[in-house]
């Protein structure tokens, strides 16, 4: 076990509000590591953001205390707390103008003096936290111009300007493309692990996650978190009991979730390229109909190899497609 | 722009009804007050009013580039907060209840004006900061600080359809704004709140630039956003109920300049912004009043619609320049 930099003791976290405490979670023991990537995982409103902010000494929490580096958080002046927690989070940056060098100067804030001047080394700290989220070269470039990748980039490189050893990210890949989600999530997976860092993210992309963190945090319905790597949560099924939902699958080999699709009928399929009668059965699945592997000659539905063409038998006729729109959408009018 | 800072100045000194040469102005300044009638309008009219330009100027100025950058919202300035307004309700009440007896200071005595104008944004200062305490997020704060102004705007509306015709229309010059009336020690008043206010400002330059970004943001680099969001309010509003008292209400300049500044500076930064403003601050109200007099003629104009008519512009003008730059 490495070292512990963040702890929670019982911690409840949530909201106050006239009609009492909203609890969003409660008695919670959590721990943080140096040098590790963790995701918190969770379904919407179930209290990541909340988790997240109270964590950073953004909010209050209810009751119980979080110890950064076995002091309690509301110990810890702001300014040292500046240079022990960086964040990234979801505010959008209104002001016009800023460049990505200004906005990555900001992690040297809890260092510079009373103008907020920077020194020879805190430039150099700028340059090189540019360099490890790979925008260097983007110094004088507006924040406004930048593509959504580009700029939670450049946020990432503001916090590591910080140079705090925890750095906690809300939601760093929501708005982003499947590539900048692929990319954001290796990139703070490789910060957390060659720069000695306690990394810890929101998310709702479970595949994304399960791929690339060391630990989930894993937010209950009985405001409980489990906690685990992500293969053991999946082998102990908490994974399930989370996020498995009527109309939802979670699939125990891929780790991935599935659409559940309603099926009402069963229709036969002869096809020997396993890939080609894999997606005919996705494609099939989608409008109710589930299709059974058949060897028989005469089939309702088969694919033809060496044609490349899906033939469909129906009401005694037999008509040729060579896409699996044209047949899903002929096999559709003729069941109706 | 510290240049044509001081020769806007000695313009301001040397022109309006009666023309004043350069080297005449040097003369007056070497000998004093002499008793002549020149003397008597370089000392006690053309200086304190260039004077007042320049802090009614600088002051409003910074008062609207402290709410801007706390609301991170480009429309926010005195006005917003209903501060102006709560100034604006102060004088009327002091107008036009004193023309109908109830209190008996003499009919528009300038200390009296000061003093209910900064009651009055007081009043509504102290209403909406017990607001703030309760909602968190400035954009509540800014709507709060809207419908305090909206309110106060009707009281006055009350209090001037029950007034005679007479006191209306000394509230309505009043409104007008005015530098000239400015005597020297308003101007002392207004002078010590002005650089008072501006040097705490350049206090607050870090989490100013903090703030930038978002208030969690600024929290997790360590700045205490209520404090500074407190200070904020208190600067901005003293200076407002001071200036308005005495200049009337100037709702322009406060919202414009940190406009230009930012423009002309390309930057948000405020270790560049709070000098600008102090200086483009000056200047435009230095311009406004040169303007306002109408040099070569016996007319004056109201300074609260020169500013406006002649600033917003301009303003627009050097906005459209940028957009065709970038």
């Amino acid at each position: 076990m490495g070292t512990i930099l963040l702890e929670t003791r019982d911690l409840s976290i949530g909201y106050h509000n006239d009609s009492g405490d909203k609890v969003l979670g409660a008695s919670l023991n959590l721990k943080l590591m140096k040098g590790s990537f963790v995701a918190l995982l969770g379904p919407n409103g179930s209290g990541k953001s909340t988790l997240i902010r109270s964590i950073s000494g953004l909010l209050k929490e209810l009751s119980g205390e979080v110890l950064i580096d076995g002091i309690p958080l509301n110990k810890i002046s702001k300014s040292s707390l500046a240079k022990k927690i960086s964040v990234v989070l979801t505010d959008p940056i209104l002001t016009p103008g800023l460049s990505v060098f200004d906005v990555v100067s900001y992690g040297r804030f809890p260092y510079t003096n009373w103008l907020g001047k920077l020194q020879t080394k805190d430039i150099s700290i700028i340059e090189e936290s540019l360099v490890l989220v790979d925008m260097n070269g983007f110094n004088d470039r507006k924040i406004s111009t930048l593509s959504d990748g580009e700029r939670q980039r450049v946020m990432i490189a503001k916090a590591l300007a910080q140079q705090s050893d925890i750095v906690i990210l809300d939601e760093p890949t929501a708005h982003l493309d499947l590539i900048n989600r692929v990319e954001i999530m290796k990139l703070l997976r490789q910060l957390a692990h060659e720069q000695k860092r306690a990394i810890l993210i929101s998310t709702h992309e479970l595949d994304l996650a399960m791929q690339s963190s060391d630990m989930l945090w894993l937010m209950r319905d009985d405001q409980k978190i489990s906690v685990g790597a992500p293969e053991d949560l999946v082998l102990n099924n908490a994974m399930q009991q989370v996020f498995a939902k009527s109309s939802v699958d979670f699939d125990h080999l891929s780790g991935m979730f599935r659409i559940k699709h309603d099926l009402k009928m069963q229709m036969y399929l002869r096809c020997d390229d396993a890939q080609v009668a894999l997606w005919t059965k996705k494609a099939f699945e989608k409008i109710g109909i589930s299709l059974e592997s058949s060897t028989a000659l005469l089939d309702v539905i088969s694919y033809s190899i060496e044609e490349k063409l899906w033939k469909a038998y129906i009401n005694g006729v037999e008509k040729d497609f060579d896409s699996l729109a044209d047949i899903v959408e002929h096999v559709k009018i003729q069941i109706a | 722009m510290s240049i044509a800072l001081i020769l806007l100045f000695i313009a301001d000194i040397t022109l309006g009804s009666v023309s004043i040469s350069l080297s005449k102005l040097m003369e007056i300044f070497k000998s004093g007050r002499d008793g002549s009638p020149l003397a008597y309008i370089i000392w006690d009219i053309r200086l304190p009013k260039a004077i007042a330009a320049i802090m009614v100027g600088s002051g409003l100025s910074i008062s609207g580039l402290l709410l801007q950058s706390l609301f991170r919202n480009p429309l926010a300035g005195p006005s917003v907060l209903g501060i102006s307004s709560g100034a604006s309700l102060g004088v009327a009440t002091y107008v036009m209840a004193g023309g109908m007896g109830v209190i008996s200071f003499g009919l528009l005595s300038s200390g009296g004006i000061a003093l209910f104008s900064i009651l009055g944004s007081l009043l509504v200062l102290l209403a909406v900061m017990s607001v703030s305490l309760r909602v968190n997020d400035t954009v509540s704060l800014l709507i709060v600080g809207i419908m305090f102004g909206s309110i106060t705007g009707a009281l006055v509306s009350v209090l001037q359809y029950f007034s005679s015709a007479d006191l209306v229309q000394h509230f309505i010059i009043w409104t007008f704004g005015s530098l000239s009336s400015i005597t020297w020690n308003e101007l002392g008043l207004i002078s010590i709140v002005v650089l008072a206010s501006s040097f705490g400002t350049l206090l607050l330059i870090k989490p100013l630039n903090a703030l930038l970004l978002s208030d969690d943001y600024a929290k997790s680099m360590g700045v205490s956003v209520k404090k500074t969001r407190n200070v904020i309010i208190i600067i901005s509003s003293l200076i407002a109920g001071v200036v308005t008292a005495f200049a009337g209400p100037i709702v322009f300049v406060g919202v414009a300049v940190p406009h230009l500044s930012r423009n002309l500076f390309s930057s948000s930064d405020h270790r560049v912004l709070v000098p600008a403003v102090l200086l483009i601050g000056s200047i435009l109200m230095l311009v406004c009043d040169i303007i306002s007099q109408l040099p070569g003629t016996t007319t004056v104009l109201p300074i609260n619609s020169v500013t406006a008519l002649f600033g917003a512009p301009v303003v627009i003008w050097i906005i459209l320049q940028n957009r065709k730059k970038i």
